[in-house]
């Protein structure tokens, strides 16, 4: 049924909350626009003058030019480390060629050299992880100087280190997922495994190079001296070595070889997801900046929030008086049918149990689901440990762990503690998980937080018999908030890569449809038990 | 006189090509004659014999083609338009060869093909002539004298000739001197024959023509008119028969002259008699045409006839009541001629392999649609020869409905690889001067697109483009279409329009989308609104041909792959240094030598293409640093022609 609004647009709240809303939206943007059109970069120019485009305009010029971009850690790694911008030195994202969704992963030099800071590879891997649940083909445009060697102990030796990538492209490989690489510049040392490892790579005459060590390496190991470009370059590799398979003249030509790749892949959707004509939400979407509060006490109305973003505001609840702290229910997303579940209130047992059921129902009903993340966390309290709250959260998070329909997960406002857990957080596996930049993410409120240490340690003082002044207190308790508040912001976690990005909440639809047209590309594994009624 | 069994045809392309349909039909076998470009053309696979033009390589060495038709026991010769056509050498040579030339005898020829004969004969019938002088061999001082009292505006025009070529318009006596040099030239080059002759250049008038049949014994009836008022530099564009709204007695007036001229002149077999006809009701004998005209279809059409069937049966010695000739016409019928040209850029010549060629086999309106071509798909178009792609002709029940048709019909055409002046005979089509019969032989010239207006065509096709790429992704209400993560960056796309690469670019903003472009120096920028309607197919992929209609157009899109030009590529930084050849053709003189100085806009190099003679001229000053052709070298369109330092 269609959602009814109670919304008050005129409210002097909604301006205040919207003008909050829009000024978080505002920090982000600007740090992003700083990482997608840099200005004033020598570099770039540098880069430039050799004939080469950015990293940015080789990935719009692959893509179709009608096709979204829907990228993946935009900001990740802002202020890690010095002179490198947000992004780690990496464009990742799915986009279409040719009308084939495809992951592209480009490695930008004019970041330091293209060189994988550890933030860079795990970017890099999670395109991989994302590209593979999703069997979309990998499009690698190579421009790398590898590992960055001063950090090397945090990029090459563990699992989920350098060597992964190329772990991943062949197992990729293994599953028919096209593996394609571009060296449009350095593919030096464990670099040259991404197009070795590729089923088809393109490089460019006089501008690509592939080797396992450069000619300083050669010359100090063997005394040999070598140009790059007679090394590994495209002659080399095309016409003798066999590395790569075509000769591009420059980055356009790569381009349109690698659009005339993809479009000989022979791929097409392995299901297909039960859409009809979208419509728009009944309400503005951009009312959207006004319902989330600014004060994190007060609640936000998932209603409100829900008739923002689906199809004709249309919601079919499912047990709507039961557990009512969590709404579950149908929906339409551009057309998509998805399932919903989405917070509003303190999780109890019973809001668990309808959560379990329904994610099971939708498993069975191969129906994707959507989390929309606004989470205060579990009831406390003895009356609700003594009726089982773990053990039914349990079960929540298990149907989570174990349903095998693409799950996507939005953070719209808190999520903190296990809450995050049952509602399909990080490490449960979503295909996609976005946040908004109001959204706050931490094993606890920053006020809970800082309480509950307080009282940690005026037990600890008090056991020993010594007094807490109470200004020493306040001080203990605001350096806690302040460390929470700070670490719970959606830039510090979308820096670290704990989402795949921050996004404008009126983009939601976009990002989602397109997440759920991906899911199409790979057969869902099948649902190992039949529905239980909690 | 005995039958025609086996007829050479001295000709090429689409004229050949359509004889030897009449031949096959008339059970006479066909010979073709081809040179060296022509081998695997459409008018030598449609013939039944086929022989090699030989070293010469020439449609124009009449000894060599007497000696094939005499190889090939030919009976009989059909010289085409064009060419030969108009030669009186090449009835006389075959007739001593004993082989019959279909067309009249070389006095006739002579008479009637010599405008100065002509136009004194014409006055000898007392039929109004344009007033003029005859330049025959005068040396070249008295030639501008005696030109100079004919009055200006003048024209001067080659006195073996026609299609335009070796024709000058000349306004004032400064320039006479150089146009009456170089249409000598010019006609020397086309026709053989330098001899040029002027007269009084009358402005907004109709061409008019006569269509006429000859027995060659004295007899000669007319088979309806043509208007043939839409010109572009003297080249007939869009022809038309009947012609419209002539009154009956400047009809019969006219009718009554053309037949008094040929039958005089015991002319034999078709011709045709030209005139302008003023707004004021008068009208003046212009020239005669001694051969097959190429817009004869459009007569064949409203008559329901075989102009060339009635040439052979003439040839052979039926008689003109023998023929049974048609006496009404019936409807209406207009042709448009299709060239392998880029009008958006003076016309220059496109060559290359006409990748795509398809055309309506019929019309939606049940009108008869006639398409005369001598190419099919995968066919090269060269600059050796004329730009005439096809002829499309339309017969409709009026004026209105074939017009309306015509344009349906090359809207429906598909061609690519190479760039044809479709657009522009649609605008014609599309003249409201034309459709309400105001129309006169300047009408075509002020169509003429410029090249500002190109490029807001260009922009155009690229807009129209870009919304259908939206619409494509306009399967969602909100459009996820070019979404970016909360920058919304521009995105660039080259994109070739009809081999023209245009740079566009789309951002999407807050207020919607924004497209601008950009081509030669030409700017554009537009909201980007509305999706185009839902008939448009959406585009399937940007990486091949795209058709994009629009209201008076069609254009051809896809992705283009700009080349990148890097340091240490060769040609980088020379490139502004090299002077290109703008078009296809043959260079006829270098005008420097290593070493010289050139200034901006002084001429390197003359180089002909379509038989018409173009001035290379230096896009800044420099030194010769080199020449990279020789005189009466074949260059393809952007050849480097000079190198400065």
């Amino acid at each position: 049924m269609k959602l009814a609004s109670s919304l008050s647009t005129s409210s002097p709240e909604f301006r205040e909350n919207r003008e909050w809303s829009l000024a978080s939206l505002d920090t982000v943007r600007r740090i992003a626009a700083a990482t997608v059109n840099p200005e004033n970069d020598a570099t770039i120019e540098r880069h430039r003058e050799r004939g080469k485009l950015t990293a940015r305009e080789r990935v719009e010029y692959l893509l179709d030019e009608q096709a979204p971009f829907i990228e993946v850690g935009l900001l990740a790694g802002h202020q890690f480390y010095d002179g490198v911008r947000a992004g780690a030195g990496i464009i990742t994202g799915i986009g279409s060629i040719r009308a084939v969704p495809c992951m592209i992963v480009a490695n930008d030099a004019t970041v330091k050299g293209g060189s994988y800071f550890p933030m860079t590879v795990k970017k890099h891997l999670r395109a991989q992880e994302i590209a593979a649940e999703n069997g979309l083909p990998c499009l690698y445009l190579v421009d790398s100087g590898g590992a960055y060697l001063p950090l090397q102990d945090q990029v090459f030796p563990d699992r989920d280190h350098f060597g992964r990538i190329f772990f991943n492209q062949a197992q990729m490989s293994a599953h028919g997922i096209p593996q394609i690489s571009v060296v449009m510049g350095s593919c030096t040392a464990g670099g040259a495994y991404v197009p070795a490892m590729s089923d088809e790579s393109i490089i460019v005459r006089e501008q690509g190079t592939i080797f396992l060590g450069g000619p300083p390496l050669v010359k100090a190991a063997t005394g040999e001296e070598v140009s790059a470009e007679e090394l590994g370059g495209a002659v080399v590799h095309c016409a003798r070595s066999g590395v790569t398979d075509h000769f591009a003249e420059d980055d356009h030509d790569a381009i349109r070889i690698a659009r005339s790749i993809v479009g000989n892949l022979n791929r097409r959707p392995s299901l297909s997801l039960d859409r009809i004509a979208p419509r728009p939400p009944a309400y503005p979407i951009d009312e959207l900046y006004g319902i989330i509060p600014r004060d994190p006490k007060r609640p936000i109305p998932m209603r409100e929030v829900i008739a923002r973003l689906v199809d004709g505001s249309h919601f079919d609840e499912f047990k709507a008086r039961y557990g009512t702290s969590l709404l579950c229910g149908f929906a339409r997303i551009n057309g998509y049918l998805v399932g919903i579940l989405a917070n509003d209130g303190i999780l109890f047992s019973e809001s668990a149990l309808k959560a379990t059921h329904f994610i099971q129902l939708c498993d069975h009903r191969r129906i994707p689901l959507l989390f929309l993340q606004n989470i205060s966390g579990f009831m406390v309290g003895s009356d609700y440990e003594r009726g089982g709250i773990a053990k039914d959260g349990a079960k929540m998070v298990t149907a989570v762990s174990c349903a095998s329909v693409p799950k996507f997960t939005v953070i719209v406002g808190g999520s903190f503690g296990a809450g995050n857990y049952g509602m399909a957080g990080r490490a449960f596996g979503p295909r996609l998980l976005f946040s908004w930049p109001t959204s706050r993410i931490s094993v606890m409120g920053p006020e809970q937080a800082a309480a509950v240490l307080a009282q940690i340690k005026r037990d600890s003082l008090a056991a020993r018999g010594d007094q807490w002044p109470i200004a020493e207190e306040q001080a203990f308790r605001a350096d806690i908030e302040g460390r929470y508040n700070t670490q719970a912001a959606a830039l510090y976690a979308t820096a670290r890569l704990w989402d795949d990005g921050i996004i404008d909440p009126v983009d939601t639809r976009q990002v989602i449809s397109a997440g759920l047209e991906a899911s199409q590309w790979r057969p869902w594994p099948e649902p190992q038990y039949g529905v239980f009624r909690m | 006189m005995s039958h025609i069994t086996r007829l050479l045809i001295a000709n090429r392309g689409e004229i050949a090509t359509r004889i030897a349909a009449t031949a096959r039909r008339l059970g006479i076998t066909s010979i073709a004659v081809y040179s060296e470009a022509d081998r695997s053309s459409l008018h030598a696979r449609s013939c039944d014999e086929r022989y090699s033009l030989g070293t010469g390589d020439s449609y124009l060495d009449l000894e060599n083609i007497l000696a094939i038709a005499k190889e090939a026991r030919a009976d009989a010769i059909h010289p085409g338009y064009g060419f030969l056509s108009e030669n009186e050498l090449f009835p006389e040579r075959a007739a001593q060869e004993g082989i019959r030339f279909i067309g009249p005898s070389a006095s006739a020829m002579l008479q009637l093909g010599s405008k100065a004969l002509a136009k004194k004969l014409a006055v000898d019938l007392s039929i109004p002539v344009i007033p003029g002088a005859v330049l025959d061999d005068l040396p070249i001082d008295e030639a501008v004298e005696q030109s100079s009292a004919v009055g200006f505006p003048l024209i001067v025009k080659a006195s073996f000739g026609g299609g335009g070529r070796g024709m000058r318009v000349v306004t004032d006596r400064s320039q006479l001197r150089a146009a009456l040099e170089s249409a000598a030239r010019e006609a020397a080059t086309f026709f053989s024959r330098g001899d040029v002759f002027v007269e009084r250049y009358l402005t907004e008038t109709r061409h008019i023509e006569v269509q006429v049949l000859g027995d060659g014994k004295g007899k000669a009836v007319s088979l309806g008119d043509r208007d043939c008022s839409l010109q572009r530099n003297h080249q007939k564009v869009i022809e038309e028969a009947p012609a419209p709204f002539l009154s009956d007695q400047m009809r019969e007036s006219i009718h009554e002259a053309a037949r008094s001229l040929f039958a005089t002149a015991h002319y034999q077999g078709v011709g045709t008699a030209e005139f302008l006809v003023t707004t004021t009701g008068e009208f003046f004998f212009l020239e005669a045409n001694t051969r097959l005209q190429v817009e004869h279809p459009v007569t064949e059409e409203i008559f329901g006839i075989d102009l060339v069937e009635y040439q052979i049966r003439v040839a052979e010695g039926v008689s003109l009541d023998a023929l049974r000739l048609p006496i009404h016409a019936d409807g209406h019928a207009i042709e448009a001629r299709l060239c392998a040209e880029i009008p958006e850029l003076s016309f220059v010549a496109s060559t290359g392999i006409l990748d795509e060629f398809r055309y309506p086999t019929s019309l939606p309106g049940g009108s008869i649609l006639r398409v005369d071509t001598g190419f099919v798909a995968g066919d090269r178009v060269s600059h050796l020869y004329d730009s005439l792609l096809a002829k499309v002709i339309v017969r409709a029940s009026s004026r209105e409905e074939a017009i309306t048709e015509l344009a349906i019909a090359l809207r429906s055409m598909t061609v690519s690889g190479i760039r044809t002046n479709r657009n522009y005979l649609l605008s014609l089509l599309g003249e409201p001067d034309f459709i309400h019969c105001r129309h006169h032989t300047r009408t075509a010239h002020a169509k003429i697109p410029e090249e500002h207006a190109y490029a807001r065509l260009l922009f155009d096709a690229a807009a129209s483009y870009w919304r259908r790429t939206f619409a494509t992704a306009l399967t969602s209400v909100d459009s996820s279409a070019r979404w970016r993560s909360l920058v919304p960056t521009a995105r660039r796309l080259d994109l070739e329009i009809d081999g023209e690469v245009v740079t566009t670019s789309v951002s999407r903003g807050l207020g919607g989308a924004v497209f601008t472009a950009s081509w030669r120096g030409h700017e554009d920028k537009r909201p980007l609104v509305g999706c185009e309607s839902l008939t448009a197919e959406p585009i399937e992929s940007s990486d091949t041909l795209t058709p994009v209609y629009l209201d008076s157009a069609v254009c051809s899109i896809k992705r283009a792959y700009p080349a990148i030009i890097r340091p240490h590529d060769t040609t980088a930084g020379k490139l502004d240094l090299i002077i290109k050849a703008p078009l296809p053709g043959r260079v006829i003189k270098i005008c420097i030598a290593p070493g010289a100085k050139v200034s901006d806009n002084e001429t390197v190099i003359v180089l002909e293409s379509m038989k018409m003679e173009h001035q290379i001229t230096a896009h800044r000053e420099g030194v010769v640093r080199a020449i990279t052709v020789s005189e009466g070298q074949t260059v393809e369109r952007d050849a480097p022609l000079v190198e400065l330092g």
